[in-house]
Formats: C-alpha cells, sequence, structure tokens
C-alpha cells in the first residue's frame, strides 16, 4: 500500500495550477494535432517536442506525456470519421469504426471509442501504479526466443484477416513482408531492395504506407464513386449517440482488451500498433458478435481502443523500468528524461518516486481530461461525415501530405504515400484486404530482429528453442490456431462465397 | 578520377572562401539555422543535438533547429546536409556513425557520397564504453571473459547494436588484442535495434558480454543486474571508481569512443567556420554546458576543424580494419 501513499502525493504535485496546466496544455494540443487527418502520435510528437524543450523536468514530460496521449486518442476521431488513421494503432479502429460512421452511427463509435479509451487508460495505469517493478521481470524473462515465439504465433492472424479469400489474404501479407524489408538489412547494413535509390535505404516508412493504403485509397474510391458524403443517414440526437445497449454490448470487449493490451504492452517492442492487431483478433475469437467484426461491430471499435491505449500507457514499463522504448514515440519520452538526468532503469521508482509519481499522477488526470475534453464534441464531430465530401477530400490529401512528411523531414515519404494510395485503391478494386499487407509490414521488423537473436544465441542455429518452454509453448500455440482457422474457413467455404456475393452486388 | 575529384574539391573550397566574404561576413547569423540529426526522435545524437540547440539558442538568441532525418544509418541525412547550400545554415550533428563509420563500414556502392567530404568544425564530447557482464557472472576481469571465450567460442554469447555502434569496434579491438580471431566467434554474436536492449539481454542471461555507452547500461548497473568489467578511458570515471580503466584491465590497445560535434556541406565559409569553432570553444569552457553534457553522462572535449579531422581520419584507419576482418570490406 506504499504505493498508495506515493501516487497519492504525485496526485498532489500534478494537481499543482502549473503541473495540472500543462497536462491540460499537452492534451488539448495532441488532440488538436492528432484530430488533423494524417497526424498521429510520432507527428504530433515531433512537431511539439521544441516547445517542451524550455520547461523543468515534471512540467515537460507531463505535457509530453499528454501530447502522446492525446494524440493517440485524436487519431481514432479521424480514423473513425473518415477512415483516416493517424498511426497504424488506429488502423484497427477503423476498420468497424468507419462502417459505423457509414450507417450513420459515428456518435456511437466516437463515444464507445473516448469510453474504452478512458477504461483502458485507468486499467492499464492501475497496472503501472501495482505491479510496474513485477512486470519489469516479465519483460526480462521474456527474451528472443520467446518473442520470435510470439510473433510467429501472431502471424497466423493473416488467416483471419484475410476476407473472403486466402489466397488474397496471403499475397497481401507477402506485400507488406517484402515491403518491410526494404532498405538497409539490419546485422550486415546491406542494401535490400533499394536498386540505387538512395532515400530507399532507409526502408518504406510505415506511416507513409498506412496514410497510402486507408487515406488515399478512401479519397479515390470516394472521388471514383462520386460520392457527395460519407454518410448520408440522417444522424440521431445527441441523447441516442451511444444506446444503453451497444455500451453493454462493448463493455466486455472494453476489459478484456485492456488486460491483454496492458500485458503485451509491457513486453520488449511491442507497439499500440502490434498490439491493436493482437488483441483485436483475439476479442474476434471469443466474441459473440464476431460474424459482425470488420462490417461494423462497435465491440470492434471498443476492443480497437482498448487495445491501443492499455498498450501505450503499458509502453511505459520497458521504457522506464528498462530502458528499452517500444516505439519512436516512447524514445522520444525517454530522451526528455535523459536530458534531465533521470536515469530510466530497475531503481527509478525508488530513486526518482516524486517524478514518476506525479507524471503517473498526471496521467491519470489527463485521462479524465481527455474524456471530459472530448465526449462533448461527439456530436459535432458526428456531424463531419456530412459536410460535401470534395470539401474533406482535399483537407485529408493536405494534412496526409504534412503529416507524412513531419515523420522524417522526407518529400520522398509523400511520394511513397500517393504510390501506396494507388496500390490501395487497385487492392481495392481486386477485393484484396490491406490489413495483411500492415500486419506483413510491422511483423517482419519484429520476426527479423528476433529471429536472428534467436540464432545468434545459439551460435548459428535455432537450437536454443528446445530450452525455451515459453517460445515452444507460443510456437505450437501459432500452428493449432492456423490449423483451426483454415479448418473453419474451410468449413466455412461455402457460406463465405455467399456473404461474398451479396456484398458484391 | 579520384584525385581529380578531390583537386576540383579543393578547388571548390578556395573559390568559395574567396568568393563569400563580400556576402556579409559580419551578419552571419542573420536568420535560423537547421541543424540536421541524421537519426530519429530519441538517440543518442538527437539528445546532444538538442542540448546544443538549447544552448546557443539561450546564449546568441538565435534561432536553431534541429530537424531529424532518420533513415540508412544516418546515410540519407548525412547526404542531405552534404548537398545542401553551403551558406553555414544547413549543419550537420555529426558522430562517428554519421561519418567514419559510414565511410568504413559500408559498402562504397551503398553510399552516395565520399565520407571525408564535408567541412569539419569541432567535437564537443566523447562517448565512454564500457564492457559489461551479468551482476552474478562468473567473470571478474576481461581476463576471464577471453580466457573463456578462448574455450568455448560456440557458447560464448555476446551482444553489440548493429552497424554503425560503437560497439562493434569496442568487441573486435578485445577479441583482436585476446588473440581470439574474428570468425571464430561471429556465430554467437546477438545483434540488437537500440543501446537498451543489450544491457536487457544481459540481465536476463540471454548474452554473457556486452560493449555499452554509459548512459543504456548505467539503470541496470544501479540495479544490480548487471556489473561493469572495464571501462575504455585513460582514466576510472568519477561515476565508478572501482571499474578498472583497459589499460588497468590488461588491455591498453584498447581505443575505442564514440563522439558527437558538427559540421558543415563541403566549401563551407571561413566566417561560418569560425563563428561556430568559438562557439563550441566558448561552451566547453562554460560550466553551465558541461553540466548539461554531464547530466547525460557525456564528457566535454573540445576538438577544432583541423583536430578533428585529423582524429576521424585515425579513425577510419581502425574501423576500416574491423571492417575488414569482419569481411565486411575488402
Amino acid at each position: 500500500m506504499e504505493n498508495l501513499a506515493l501516487l497519492s502525493a504525485g496526485f498532489a504535485n500534478a494537481l499543482t495550477a502549473t503541473n495540472l496546466a500543462y497536462a491540460l496544455l499537452g492534451c488539448l494540443l495532441g488532440t488538436m494535432v492528432g484530430v488533423l487527418p494524417g497526424l498521429g502520435p510520432t507527428a504530433g510528437m515531433a512537431i511539439l517536442l521544441p516547445v517542451t524543450a524550455w520547461l523543468s523536468p515534471i512540467p515537460a514530460i507531463i505535457m509530453l506525456s499528454a501530447i502522446f496521449y492525446g494524440a493517440m486518442y485524436g487519431g481514432s476521431t479521424t480514423a473513425i470519421l473518415i477512415n483516416v488513421p493517424g498511426e497504424v494503432s488506429s488502423v484497427i479502429t477503423a476498420v468497424d469504426g468507419y462502417r459505423m460512421a457509414q450507417r450513420g452511427r459515428a456518435g456511437a463509435a466516437l463515444a464507445v471509442a473516448a469510453i474504452s479509451s478512458f477504461v483502458a487508460g485507468t486499467i492499464a495505469l492501475i497496472g503501472l501504479t501495482f505491479f510496474a517493478p513485477a512486470l519489469a521481470s516479465v519483460a526480462l524473462s521474456m527474451g528472443p526466443p520467446e518473442m520470435l515465439g510470439l510473433i510467429v504465433f501472431s502471424m497466423s492472424m493473416i488467416i483471419t484477416l484475410s476476407g473472403p479469400s486466402l489466397l488474397k489474404g496471403v499475397f497481401s501479407a507477402a506485400m507488406g513482408i517484402l515491403v518491410g524489408m526494404v532498405g538497409l538489412d539490419p546485422t550486415l547494413g546491406k542494401a535490400r531492395f533499394t536498386f540505387g535509390v538512395t532515400p530507399l535505404l532507409g526502408g518504406i516508412d510505415l506511416i507513409a504506407v498506412v496514410m497510402g493504403l486507408f487515406a488515399l485509397t478512401e479519397v479515390f474510391k470516394s472521388v471514383a464513386s462520386g460520392a457527395l458524403s460519407i454518410s448520408s443517414e440522417r444522424l440521431p440526437p445527441w441523447y441516442r449517440f451511444l444506446t444503453f445497449q451497444e455500451l453493454r454490448a462493448s463493455f466486455g470487449a472494453m476489459l478484456r482488451s485492456s488486460g491483454l493490451g496492458f500485458l503485451l504492452g509491457c513486453l520488449p517492442g511491442m507497439t499500440p500498433g502490434v498490439v491493436s492487431f493482437m488483441v483485436y483478433d483475439a476479442e474476434k475469437k471469443v466474441s459473440r458478435n464476431s460474424r459482425n467484426f470488420g462490417s461494423g461491430a462497435i465491440e470492434g471499435v471498443a476492443a480497437a481502443e482498448g487495445a491501443n491505449n492499455a498498450c501505450s500507457a503499458a509502453n511505459f514499463v520497458p521504457m522506464l523500468t528498462l530502458g528499452i522504448p517500444p516505439s519512436t514515440s516512447m524514445a522520444v519520452l525517454m530522451s526528455g528524461l535523459i536530458i534531465y538526468g533521470l536515469q530510466p532503469g530497475p531503481l527509478i521508482f525508488e530513486k526518482e518516486p516524486a517524478f514518476v509519481w506525479t507524471v503517473i499522477g498526471s496521467m491519470y488526470i489527463g485521462n479524465v481530461i481527455l474524456l471530459v475534453l472530448n465526449l462533448p464534441f461527439v456530436g459535432l464531430w458526428a456531424k463531419l461525415v456530412r459536410v460535401p465530401y470534395y470539401f474533406i477530400a482535399s483537407l485529408i490529401l493536405l494534412f496526409c501530405f504534412i503529416g507524412t512528411y513531419t515523420v522524417r523531414n522526407s518529400l520522398f515519404d509523400v511520394g511513397t504515400c500517393l504510390v501506396f494510395g494507388i496500390i490501395g485503391f487497385l487492392m481495392d478494386r481486386l477485393r484484396i484486404s490491406a490489413l495483411p499487407l500492415v500486419l506483413g509490414l510491422i511483423l517482419t521488423p519484429l520476426f527479423e530482429n528476433f529471429l536472428r537473436q534467436t540464432i545468434g544465441m545459439g551460435g548459428g542455429s535455432l537450437s536454443v528453442l528446445a530450452e525455451r518452454p515459453i517460445a515452444i509453448g507460443f510456437l505450437a500455440l501459432g500452428f493449432i490456431t492456423a490449423a483451426i482457422a483454415l479448418y473453419l474457413r474451410a468449413k466455412g467455404a461455402g457460406l463465405a462465397r455467399c456473404l461474398d456475393a451479396e456484398e458484391a452486388s | 578520377m579520384r584525385r581529380q575529384f578531390l583537386l576540383t574539391a579543393l578547388g571548390m573550397v578556395l573559390l568559395a572562401s574567396v568568393s563569400t566574404p563580400a556576402a556579409g561576413q559580419s551578419e552571419y547569423p542573420s536568420r535560423p539555422i537547421e541543424l540536421v540529426v541524421p537519426y530519429a526522435t530519441g538517440g543518442s545524437t538527437d539528445i546532444l543535438a538538442r542540448i546544443l540547440a538549447k544552448y546557443v539558442s539561450e546564449k546568441k538568441g538565435i534561432a536553431f533547429n534541429v530537424v531529424n532525418r532518420p533513415g540508412g544509418s544516418g546515410i540519407i541525412g548525412v547526404r542531405e546536409v552534404l548537398n545542401a547550400r553551403p551558406d553555414g545554415y544547413t549543419l550537420l550533428a555529426d558522430t562517428h556513425g554519421a561519418s567514419t563509420m559510414i565511410g568504413a563500414f559500408n559498402d562504397p556502392a551503398d553510399v552516395p557520397f565520399d565520407w571525408r567530404n564535408r567541412t569539419w568544425i569541432g567535437m564537443m564530447d566523447k562517448d565512454v564504453i564500457l564492457y559489461l557482464v551479468k551482476e552474478d557472472s562468473p567473470w571478474k576481469t576481461l581476463k576471464d571473459v577471453a580466457e573463456y571465450a578462448r574455450q568455448n567460442p560456440k557458447k560464448f554469447r555476446w551482444g553489440t547494436t548493429g552497424r554503425g555502434g560503437i560497439a562493434i569496434p569496442a568487441m573486435q579491438q578485445f577479441f583482436e588484442a585476446s588473440g581470439i580471431p574474428a570468425d571464430a566467434v561471429a556465430d554467437t554474436q546477438v545483434l540488437f535495434k537500440s543501446g537498451g536492449e543489450g544491457p536487457v539481454a544481459l540481465a536476463a542471461g540471454n548474452i554473457d558480454f556486452a560493449a555499452q555507452q554509459i548512459p543504456e547500461a548505467l539503470g541496470l548497473i544501479q540495479a544490480k543486474r548487471i556489473r561493469a568489467l572495464a571501462v575504455i578511458s585513460d582514466e576510472r570515471l568519477p561515476l565508478f571508481p572501482d571499474v578498472p580503466t583497459v589499460a588497468e584491465a590488461g588491455y591498453p590497445m584498447i581505443d575505442v569512443a564514440g563522439w558527437h560535434g558538427v559540421s558543415g556541406p563541403p566549401g563551407l565559409p571561413r566566417n561560418v567556420v569560425d563563428y561556430w569553432v568559438t562557439l563550441l570553444k566558448e561552451a566547453n569552457a562554460d560550466p553551465v554546458f558541461r553540466d548539461m553534457l554531464e547530466q547525460v553522462r557525456k564528457v566535454p572535449v573540445f576538438l577544432g576543424p583541423e583536430e578533428l579531422r585529423a582524429f576521424a581520419e585515425k579513425e577510419y584507419e581502425k574501423y576500416l580494419d574491423v571492417a575488414r576482418k569482419l569481411g565486411w570490406r575488402k
């Protein structure tokens, strides 16, 4: 219970006028950047980092963290409303969220995203408050072989994400894997698939690909179909935005995704992007409403948002206690700590209690601020789906290009985004889902990294796996899920064909 | 061909230095300066660049922006600076990884520039390296490690960050000094993407030995999960008074350090170089700046343009030798 005392001291610090003001400012700025289509946490923090350089340590970290989760949150708004995820982590939110928006349920999707983010953020913070040091040892026991097992297991998701045709899904995933290998090879530094084009040495930027495949593709599709607005459905009055049934239906998904998202987020290298895919897939398997996942299930939105928010909070565990930030955003936060002489490591909770607990306290408060800040806007945002699309489309293009450019200050990435917009449009015409591509792209670097490390540990072979029961367990689980998914797919093939025909007509 | 190129480059440098003074010597800087970091936000070079930016902006009141241009182990950002207009408004947050290592470790066919072809301005700090083992490892000295590695090369697991990381030459020098051929232990190398992963893998027992910079390892050393066997430095560090230097540990031949500094495109005018040399020299003497560097565990060092160039040249030879032994270069 010592933690509670420390936490209440942290709350007291976080609630001083200055600290509260910086948390509020960070949430505001973060949300503002996040809701601009095409700008997510990575771009947001890159833009706003210099703003915090002038502050003293605690306000600076409070504000940076707030910008981070504010942008994370804002990103889901554009994912739902206009199918523009600002970051990989909200790709999955868009899957069901955008379908809901098209059906005139934008308000429900936005509200459930807000509530799920809040629930997940709070649950994850409670986990962080009580178990952070213990979780650091869990993260330690998950070495390269275990992580390799987990990644192989995750690859079985390609089967469930494939849509009606497995062949098309595998094709899409293979394309993602190929794209993920472009650039300097991480071991020998040899150029792969760069064809002498220097900017390709840096690899193909994930955010550029995601913007292209989703945002740009969406614009092209709407232009091709001559759509006048995203949804022509009449919007319900504000009190009908989120019905009690919808809230009740998604409650289980919120809790499960928060728990699983938090646990996965404590592991090395697990970003909200990867974790939201994993958790969504798991939720789809246990949900009573699993048939509607992918075509506008509110549980899907709840699971995606729960997962990515719980994971972002959990990412503080490896960053603070082990000094291994899973994402660029976390690396930025960690460099903030280091600049101020705060040393990440297992002792950070003992050595810098005032700092750590004030930041955690401010994150609880930030979560509330975000909910209060955003729920009233749901109605306003929801109206966006009825704005003439030619107007929205030009804004999407503008902000996507700005967002893509900002990540690496690279005009080449803007071109990449455009190319993937065209690829995404063609894939859509051929009815190939882009999700396996994104999954392949995010898993490939992780897979390669952990595979090489495992081989190094085994002195040039995979022999070390034999001594690692957890790794073997994950691998076995991966093959079993793949087998079951294939079996179910074969059994449901007839049904799928019907659905496909129905959708096509 | 090469000579011709160098002569032309030299000619251009001369021409530039003759023709620019007229363009307002006293006015530099008159608009915001961009300091390009060829790596992502959050890395060591990024941190140092931001510290410098903060110091310079506060001290001189000039707008000094850090711009990250990551990718290709620094190649993309460096290329951009080297191709920029040499007017002093685009500078490079330079480091071992962005200069000598690109030159020595990469296949020249993959690098679209000559690493030497830059205007060196100055070095501001050095980055000290530690050799580390797990806290409960039986090894007490570097000699113990060498002994084990010699006898069990196929079981000896050692970690470094990927190419461009300063740990690679540190490891290679250790093996060479211990009489262990590079290919004997090549299979048990475990590569990490970022600096923090090595110490974590040590603490978890996934690797046996690693070389790391201080900020990456300090947290786990303080928590008594990993232990430093030696430090690559001429003197013991105040931070670790009990950790012997490599010379004390019987390895006087090991000499590797990371560094950070400022460079510019080839042909930077004399007045710009002078402006920055004076500034870096002042900063080096300023306790405020020294504190900022020590806060992030770097050792403040000042080297001017000519000294830095000579230093880089020596480092390059060293790294090229490492790359050849590893079979990365012919």
